[in-house]
């Protein structure tokens, strides 16, 4: 009887120990989830600034962007002049620039894949991966810190073995009440930091709080870095997948 | 003295035979000495001239650190009156400015990496003489939007003049570089290295295309005197900033072929010394035999009274007449050739041209008319002969006479 008793507790309290956990965290990757569609929404429209800042130089580019979950993206460019008109679609895994003055469209070949967007520390692959956080890799909760202030999660997020994935490891923290991205690290096969993002100025855009604006910092390369702001964001709006198409690029302005 | 000239004059004569075939052989070695060394100096000439005149010129002023890491954000640009201050030099012929980098030219189904130069037109003829590689269309001018495109490329794009080009690459602090241009001409350049991946767009257009403003990746001098390259260089580094600017000489900015030369010409030189080698033996033999075949006269001419150290005199001055007569007429018989291959060098056709072009050799074998190739060459000879004329001045100097006379 004491046995059985006994038992019935250690189950209930192992039970509880368990559930009390996954009431107050929900899974790893249900953050990410949760993270990506907070800035994301289904479908979203925004404008943007990037500032790409460089030891000698800087340089900033405006743009507007159509997306449409992870898989699909637009973004066309306003300024400066010589780039305004650019269009990049950017489809499941594949990736198209329409440029205007030559009337070109032009695939991005898997060999640029590790340039910078538009001469910027976010690479191409960046952009093509962006699905991938989440189906490439498994994630776990490693521990609990507060970063600028938010509590947060820190998530290990590490390859699945199968993937096409350049990075060895990568963490994210993600705040606790509003599950905000607010700083990720990217790690190389040697366990090299690669590179670093931050958001700051949370501020409530279309309804939700969400970071307005991200740096992203390469290590080891002083000087260098690149800021996008988000000017304006509008979620869920009407955006069908046949809205990215390469008719379109053409058409958009 | 006259004497002594006189009898040794007579001497060589004596046996025609013996002296005919001795001036005969060092005259053929020197000859293929000469003409072989005068092909490889002259090739090496006209590498230098090739890679110099019509792309790095003399001497270059660059942004610091360009030469090391070629990129588009590593321009300068350095006021007029800087630029006519160095121009006003009397050693220098023209500064000529250019704007170079890197783009995808694309038409059709075709694209290829291409270097992108964006030149002064007129001056840079004034240097390269652009203008007379020029196979088709009309040479563009310094405001014209379109391009000239080297033969070879063409090609491979399949375009022709009028054709439009797709001029693709990153800019200046990474602005996007995009452009069509209409084909103006199309230039044979002689470097087939540039011939299979260069565009002349004019400076104003490059500095346009790649968002860069007034700034340039290069000036290069062309100079009236290359020996002059060094001090030039020198001269202008004096006065540029060194934190900002860079200044490099011709020998730094072609090492490349300056160590292909080098390496080749060390080739070129075990080859002469194998033929020095053998002429040397030549010589001697011949130089040996003489000396047997006469010991009876040289000991008949001691014991008549003859000094030994007079008589070895003569001998020297025998062999000194033989050698300069034979070095001579080896520059004799191939000056004319010289003349010859310098105004029609060897032009090579056929298979040869491919496998030479792929070295990025010009191919045709040009002759060197450098006065050094005849004076090392004579002074090779000359000391061969000196180590040779030993061997009787010994011989007599040591004779014994007795024997001698036995023999």
């Amino acid at each position: 009887m004491h046995k059985k008793i006994l038992l019935i507790l250690i189950l209930t309290f192992g039970f509880y120990s368990i559930s009390s956990y996954s009431q107050e965290n929900i899974t790893a990757v249900e953050i990410i989830k949760k993270a990506d569609e907070k800035t994301r929404g289904k479908t979203n429209t925004s404008s943007m600034e990037m500032e790409i800042i460089r030891p000698t130089w800087s340089r900033s580019v405006s743009m507007k962007g159509w997306g449409r979950g992870m898989d699909y993206s637009m973004t066309y460019i306003t300024a400066p002049a010589k780039d305004k008109g650019q269009v990049f679609l950017k489809r499941k895994t594949e990736m198209w620039n329409w440029i205007p003055s030559i009337g070109r469209m032009i695939k991005i070949p898997s060999s640029m894949m590790s340039q910078g967007w538009m001469g910027s520390d976010y690479t191409n692959d960046d952009i093509l991966k962006e699905s991938s956080i989440v189906i490439d890799y498994t994630h776990k909760i490693v521990a609990e810190e507060k970063i600028e202030g938010f509590d947060s999660y820190k998530i290990e997020m590490i390859p699945i073995p199968e993937a096409a994935v350049i990075w060895s490891k990568v963490y994210k923290w993600i705040t606790k009440d509003e599950y905000i991205q607010i700083k990720s690290e990217y790690y190389d096969e040697d366990n090299e930091l690669i590179k670093s993002d931050f958001a700051y100025d949370f501020k409530k855009m279309d309804g939700r709080l969400i970071p307005t604006r991200i740096e992203i910092i390469p290590s080891g390369e002083e000087g260098k870095k690149t800021v996008i702001r988000i000017t304006e964001i509008q979620f869920d709006i009407d955006l069908p997948e046949s809205y990215f198409s390469q008719q379109q690029m053409k058409r958009i302005r | 003295m006259s004497t002594i000239l006189k009898i040794a004059w007579r001497n060589i004569w004596r046996n025609k035979r013996r002296t005919l075939i001795t001036v005969a052989s060092i005259m053929f070695a020197l000859f293929f000495a000469i003409i072989m060394r005068g092909f490889q100096k002259g090739s090496y000439t006209k590498m230098k001239e090739n890679a110099v005149e019509s792309y790095s010129g003399y001497v270059q002023i660059q942004k610091k650190g360009y030469w090391e890491d070629k990129n588009i954000n590593n321009i300068f640009s350095l006021n007029k009156s800087t630029v006519d201050k160095l121009e006003s030099d009397e050693r220098v012929n023209v500064i000529i400015p250019r704007l170079e980098s890197f783009a995808l030219a694309s038409s059709g189904e075709s694209t290829k990496g291409v270097a992108v130069i964006g030149i002064s037109p007129e001056k840079e003829n004034k240097m390269t003489k652009i203008k007379s590689y020029l196979q088709e269309g009309e040479f563009i001018n310094s405001n014209d939007t379109s391009i000239l495109i080297a033969e070879e490329l063409a090609l491979f794009l399949k375009v022709s003049i009028h054709d439009t080009l797709v001029l693709f690459s990153s800019g200046y602090h990474g602005a996007t570089a995009a452009g069509l241009y209409a084909i103006k001409g199309i230039l044979k350049l002689p470097m087939p290295e540039m011939n299979r991946g260069t565009v002349y767009l004019p400076l104003a257009e490059a500095q346009s295309f790649f968002s860069t403003g007034d700034q340039l990746t290069s000036l290069v001098f062309d100079l009236k005197d290359i020996d002059e390259a060094r001090t030039v260089e020198t001269d202008i580094a004096a006065s540029l900033d060194a934190e900002e600017y860079q200044v490099m000489g011709w020998e730094a900015m072609n090492k490349e072929l300056l160590q292909m030369i080098e390496s080749d010409n060390a080739g070129g030189v075990i080859m002469i010394a194998i033929l020095y080698l053998v002429i040397a033996f030549g010589i001697f033999g011949t130089v040996l035999m003489m000396t047997n075949e006469r010991l009876r006269e040289f000991s008949v001419m001691i014991a008549v009274g003859m000094q030994k150290s007079k008589l070895a005199l003569i001998v020297i001055i025998e062999l000194t007449f033989l050698t300069a007569l034979a070095v001579m007429a080896g520059i004799v018989i191939s000056l004319p050739v010289m003349f010859y291959f310098y105004y029609n060098p060897i032009e090579f056709t056929g298979d040869a041209v491919a496998a030479m072009q792929d070295f990025n050799f010009e191919p045709v074998m040009p002759m060197s008319m450098e006065g050094n190739i005849f004076v090392f060459q004579g002074i090779a000879i000359t000391i061969i002969s000196l180590i040779a004329m030993s061997y009787p001045a010994i011989k007599i100097l040591s004779l014994d006479i007795v024997k001698g006379l036995r023999s």
